[in-house]
């Protein structure tokens, strides 16, 4: 059934089934997308909270408001009855905040925007483009060794990112440039370990053709194909996201990594196909915690 | 309307040719634009740098001088002076970039902007062709303003509002983009573009959209279906870390073909990228020669 994201899927056959919560279950296609991860041995039978009970919705528990939907389903986690919480058709930013003391997210969360390139058939990520509105230098190496161990994880190769920057040069006008640098000198002495290369600072023409990039003199052997684009900020990175997903029809996931708190946000408008993709990324990520979670530098 | 850029062709095609004064085209990858624009009438270049290096350029793409003159200027400042000079005279009607530093040509702009008592923000609009939509959509400003507070905004939304006319866009629906983060205390206190006077001239009027995120204005009211019609004609980027990025994903997303200008009260000044290739260079000449001949009909009445 999944056609999209095979380094995703490929990842998912090895793992064990896991019980997932559903907030605010309204969705009749993200139920049909459930039905399809458990018939594929991703998930067991789901718990659905909602106003509604649908067709298909066995261990179903009522509520009328989102706010205790989400706190009924982040109770489900507590009470281990549920290893992921996935996020149904409700608001966003009220369902992240309902499971975050204050709406705090730790200095290492990140969302993590996975995309399809149908043209090479290949996944590619970025980062971030929902909790880091502004990220400070400290606030960005965080995300990176957050999500390096992952994408080595997923791919079982070296990870080549790219880190963006309005210019090729460093700038001290333009702190993005100064990250990119920071983080590109820092992959170099292997602080985010050696599966993890980070070039920059790129300009994204660079950073996406091989031929801008030799124009430029900054050619790179992944010029063109990186696996992970760093974006200088939030605005960047949900414009990227956005303009990728609906003007460009590329199909976009995600999945929210963050220590302690396991959520699966909802990229709504997605095709059965990508809510199955973007359920499995969660998983992913769930059992990716389970493995790693005694490497304290390595939590989602 | 003017709703893509075979419209654009035409256009500059059946113009004369635009008198452009060059700086620094030092590289064979731009000079193959320039020659290819001069042979196809969109230009007469006039080319301004050091020669030695014009020469050698044109020599790599077998580009014979003879009939284009060259002023030999060494200096960088001087080169992006001159060209603004002649532009600020009407001795030109056109400046295009070559291989120079921008901040060069943004030093020679605001210099002259100041001169003739303008406001001094520089703005770059990109525009995007995009299959399936039925309009060009504007993108501003992807490339000169950091971080534009409310007062460089309002000139970037006129400095917006002096193209469209140009291309038939008479009302043209605004949007500044906001985002979904997480921390959505911004989008409480839109910028407020309601106050931006419009301008006077009588040319130039706009629609400000509620402040809403893209994807809400795509799918409408079904929510279901993406329509790109439903685009907005200006879109004002936040700052340019997102413009810088978004402007350029035409390298990506092979539907949109992108051209970009720095339109001013003097005439389009182009800014090709030294990324670019000949084929994108060529394609901003032509959109530059386009605008100055709606500029020239205005004019005429």
């Amino acid at each position: 059934m999944v056609s999209l994201y095979q380094e995703i899927e490929r990842r998912a056959q090895q793992l064990k089934p896991r019980r997932c919560v559903v907030s605010w279950a309204t969705d009749k296609a993200l139920l049909k997308a459930l039905i399809i991860a458990k018939d594929m041995g991703l998930i067991t039978e789901p718990i659905f909270i909602g106003p509604d009970k649908l067709s298909g919705m066995h261990d179903f528990r009522k509520t009328t408001s989102m706010h205790d939907s989400a706190v009924m389903a982040r109770e489900c986690r507590f009470r281990q009855e549920a290893d992921l919480i996935i996020q149904g058709h409700e608001n966003r930013q009220s369902f992240i905040d309902c499971h975050l003391e204050g709406g705090i997210l730790d200095k290492k969360a990140v969302y993590l925007g996975a995309f399809y390139d149908t043209k090479r058939k290949q996944t590619f990520f970025a980062i971030d483009p929902l909790i880091a509105v502004s990220p400070t230098l400290e606030n960005r190496i965080k995300q990176v060794e957050t999500v390096a161990p992952f994408l080595s994880h997923i791919f079982e190769r070296k990870i080549y990112a790219a880190a963006l920057a309005p210019i090729e040069t460093i700038n001290p006008k333009l702190p993005a440039t100064v990250t990119a640098a920071v983080l590109a000198q820092m992959s170099v002495r292997n602080q985010f370990g050696k599966l993890f290369q980070i070039t920059g600072p790129l300009d994204i023409d660079c950073a996406l053709s091989k031929v801008a990039a030799q124009r430029k003199g900054v050619e790179n052997e992944r010029s063109g194909d990186f696996d992970l684009y760093i974006l200088p900020d939030t605005n960047s990175s949900y414009f990227f996201a956005t303009f990728l997903k609906y003007i460009g029809k590329v199909p976009t996931i995600g999945v929210l990594l963050s220590a302690d708190h396991h959520l699966s946000l909802n990229s709504t408008p997605l095709t059965i196909p990508e809510r199955v993709a973007e359920i499995t990324l969660g998983m992913v990520a769930y059992n990716f915690l389970k493995i790693n979670s005694h490497v304290k530098d390595i939590i989602l | 309307m003017i709703s893509s850029l075979s419209q654009i062709q035409e256009l500059a095609e059946a113009t004369e040719p635009v008198v452009t004064a060059v700086i620094a085209p030092e590289d064979p990858e731009f000079m193959l634009a320039v020659k290819d624009a001069h042979k196809n009438r969109f230009i007469e270049p006039i080319l301004i740098g050091r020669r030695s290096a014009i020469e050698k350029a044109a020599s790599k793409v077998g580009y014979d001088l003879d009939t284009t003159p060259i002023l030999e200027v060494v200096d960088r400042q001087a080169i992006a002076n001159m060209a603004l000079d002649m532009l600020a005279s009407g001795e030109i009607e056109m400046v295009s970039k070559g291989q120079i530093s921008t901040s060069y040509i943004y030093r020679a702009i605001i210099a002259k902007m100041k001169a003739r008592k303008e406001e001094a923000v520089i703005s770059v609009q990109t525009f995007w062709d995009i299959k399936g939509c039925d309009h060009l959509v504007l993108l501003t400003d992807p490339g000169t303003n950091i971080s534009p507070n409310e007062r460089e905004k309002k000139a970037i939304l006129n400095n917006a509002l002096q193209i469209m006319p140009l291309l038939g866009y008479t009302c043209p629906e605004v949007l500044e983009l906001v985002s979904d983060s997480a921390n959505l205390k911004d989008k409480q206190n839109p910028f407020q573009l309601e106050k931006t006077p419009v301008i006077k001239d009588n040319r130039g009027s706009y629609t400000l959209l509620e402040p809403r995120i893209l994807k809400k204005v795509l799918l409408g009211g079904s929510g279901n279906s993406i329509d790109l019609n439903r685009l907005p004609h200006i879109l004002l980027v936040p700052d340019l870390n997102t413009g810088n990025i978004v402007a350029k994903l035409d390298f990506f997303i092979k539907d949109i073909v992108r051209v970009s200008c720095s339109y001013t009260s003097m005439g389009p000044i182009l800014l090709p990228s030294r990324a670019d290739i000949a084929e994108g260079i060529m394609r901003e000449f032509v959109f530059g020669v386009a605008l100055v001949a709606e500029s020239r009909r205005l004019a005429d009445g």
